[in-house]
C-alpha cells in the first residue's frame, strides 16, 4: 500500500473535482487571525485517525502537543500502540523523530507535514476579508499559496487551499470548548483524506 | 533461570498449551510516548482458539476489532469492515504470533529473536530481542511475563526504537470454556 501511495503521489495530477467560486468583494486590511484548536501548551490532543489514500485506509491513534507558540509534536500510531510517524512541525517545514521505514520518504513526509502544518498554525497574517452576518472568510498567503478561512460566530469552520481551483479543505466539527471534536481533511487534487475523532 | 529452569520451563509451557483448547480474556493496553504526561490507555477482550482463530477487540476509547481466522484477517473499524487491512497486517501478524507463540512455546525457538529467561518471585520474565536489522526497525525488544501458577502470559511490554513502549495486561482469564463459533464473526 506504501509502495503505491508513493507512486499515486508521484503521478498526481492538475485536475480537480470540483470548481472554487472565489467571494467577491473583499476589503483589503491587514490582520492577525488565530485557529486556536490546538494551541493550549498544556493539553495533549489525542485523535482516532483513518487515514484514506488511494483506496486503502490506515486507522490508529493521533496524538498532536503543542511545543510552543509556533511548533507542534505529531504521533501516529497503530491501534497495537505501534509508532508508524513522529513528527515535530515547525512553519519551514518538519523535522523527523521517527518515521517507520515504510513511510519514511520525502513526498509522503512533505504532504501529510504541510497538511499538519495548515491544520495546527496558530497564527495567520490575513491580507483582506469578507464579512455577511456572523459569517467571516479571511484571505491569507502561507509559503506562497492562497489559503482561505471562514469562520462563523467567531468559530472557525474551515480551512481551504486555493490555487484556481480548490485544493484542500479542512473541515472542522463539533467544537466544543475550543477543541473540534470531529476534522476532515480532504485534498480535492489527489486521493487523500484524513479523518480525526477525539477521543 | 539455570539451563534446568529454562527447560522445566519451556516444558511446563509446552504441557500447559496441549491442554489449552481455548482462552479469553480481558486487556488494558497503555502506550507510553516520551513527550506526554499521560499515558494513552485502550481496554479490549481477547478470544483465542487453538484452531488458529483469535478475536481481538478495543472497546475503549474506541471500537476497533480483528480477527484472525483461516489464514485470513478481518478488520472492523467503528463498523467499517475489510477483510484485508494491509497496514494492519503486518502488526497483526507479529501480535498473533506473540499471543498463539507464547502459549504453545513456539516463540522461544523463533528464528526471528534472541531469547533470555530470567524471573521474579511471581513470574517468568522473557525477553525477546529482534535478531535482524529489518526487526530491529520496529521492535527493541519485547519483554513477556509469565504467570508462574499457570505458565500463561499475563502482561507484554514491547519497546520501540526510541525507546517508546506498550504494555498489553491481561486479566479474567478464563481457560477451555466454550468459545462460539460465532465470536470469530465480525
Amino acid at each position: 500500500m506504501i509502495r503505491f501511495l508513493i507512486y499515486s503521489l508521484c503521478l498526481v495530477s492538475f485536475f480537480s473535482c470540483k470548481s472554487y467560486q472565489p467571494v467577491a468583494d473583499f476589503k483589503a486590511k491587514r490582520q492577525v487571525i488565530e485557529n486556536t484548536y490546538f494551541a493550549d501548551l498544556e493539553q495533549e490532543y489525542i485523535y482516532a485517525v483513518t487515514i484514506s489514500a488511494f483506496k486503502n485506509n490506515v486507522s490508529g491513534l493521533l496524538v498532536i502537543k503543542a511545543i510552543d507558540n509556533t511548533k507542534h509534536r505529531i504521533l501516529l500510531a497503530t491501534e497495537f500502540g505501534n509508532t508508524l510517524l513522529d513528527l515535530t512541525i515547525t512553519p519551514n517545514g518538519y523535522i523527523k523523530n521517527y518515521a517507520m521505514a515504510d513511510l519514511d520518504r520525502k513526498i509522503i513526509l512533505n504532504v501529510l507535514a504541510n497538511d499538519f502544518f495548515v491544520l495546527l498554525n496558530k497564527k495567520w497574517e490575513s491580507d483582506a476579508f469578507y464579512s455577511i452576518k456572523d459569517k467571516s472568510i479571511y484571505k491569507v498567503k502561507i509559503k506562497n499559496k492562497k489559503y482561505f478561512l471562514s469562520y462563523s460566530k467567531g468559530i472557525l469552520n474551515t480551512i481551504e487551499y486555493v490555487n484556481r481551483k480548490k485544493k484542500l479543505e479542512i473541515h472542522f466539527e463539533n467544537v466544543f470548548q475550543d477543541s473540534a471534536q470531529q476534522i476532515k481533511l480532504k485534498h480535492y487534487n489527489l486521493d487523500l483524506s484524513i479523518d480525526l475523532v477525539r477521543i | 533461570m539455570s539451563d534446568a529452569e529454562v527447560v522445566n520451563f519451556k516444558n511446563k509451557v509446552t504441557t500447559e498449551s496441549k491442554a489449552l483448547q481455548s482462552l479469553s480474556a480481558n486487556f488494558t493496553q497503555t502506550k507510553h510516548i516520551s513527550f506526554l504526561n499521560k499515558p494513552i490507555i485502550s481496554t479490549g477482550k481477547l478470544y483465542l482458539k487453538t484452531d488458529e482463530k483469535l478475536r481481538w477487540e478495543y472497546v475503549a476509547p474506541t471500537k476497533y476489532t480483528v480477527v484472525f481466522k483461516n489464514k485470513k484477517l478481518l478488520v472492523n473499524n467503528q463498523g467499517k469492515q475489510s477483510t484485508v487491512d494491509l497496514a494492519a497486517n503486518k502488526q497483526f501478524e507479529k501480535l498473533s504470533k506473540l499471543i498463539s507463540g507464547s502459549i504453545n512455546g513456539n516463540l522461544f525457538d523463533d528464528n526471528e529473536f534472541v531469547v533470555s529467561y530470567l524471573q521474579t518471585n511471581a513470574d517468568y520474565l522473557i525477553k525477546l530481542t529482534p535478531k535482524t536489522k529489518d526487526l530491529a526497525k520496529y521492535i527493541k525488544e519485547i519483554e513477556l511475563y509469565f504467570n508462574k501458577k499457570d505458565q500463561l502470559v499475563k502482561q507484554s511490554k514491547m519497546i520501540e526504537p526510541n525507546n517508546d513502549y506498550t504494555i498489553i495486561t491481561f486479566s479474567d482469564k478464563k481457560i477451555n470454556q466454550p468459545i462460539h463459533d460465532s465470536v470469530f464473526n465480525l
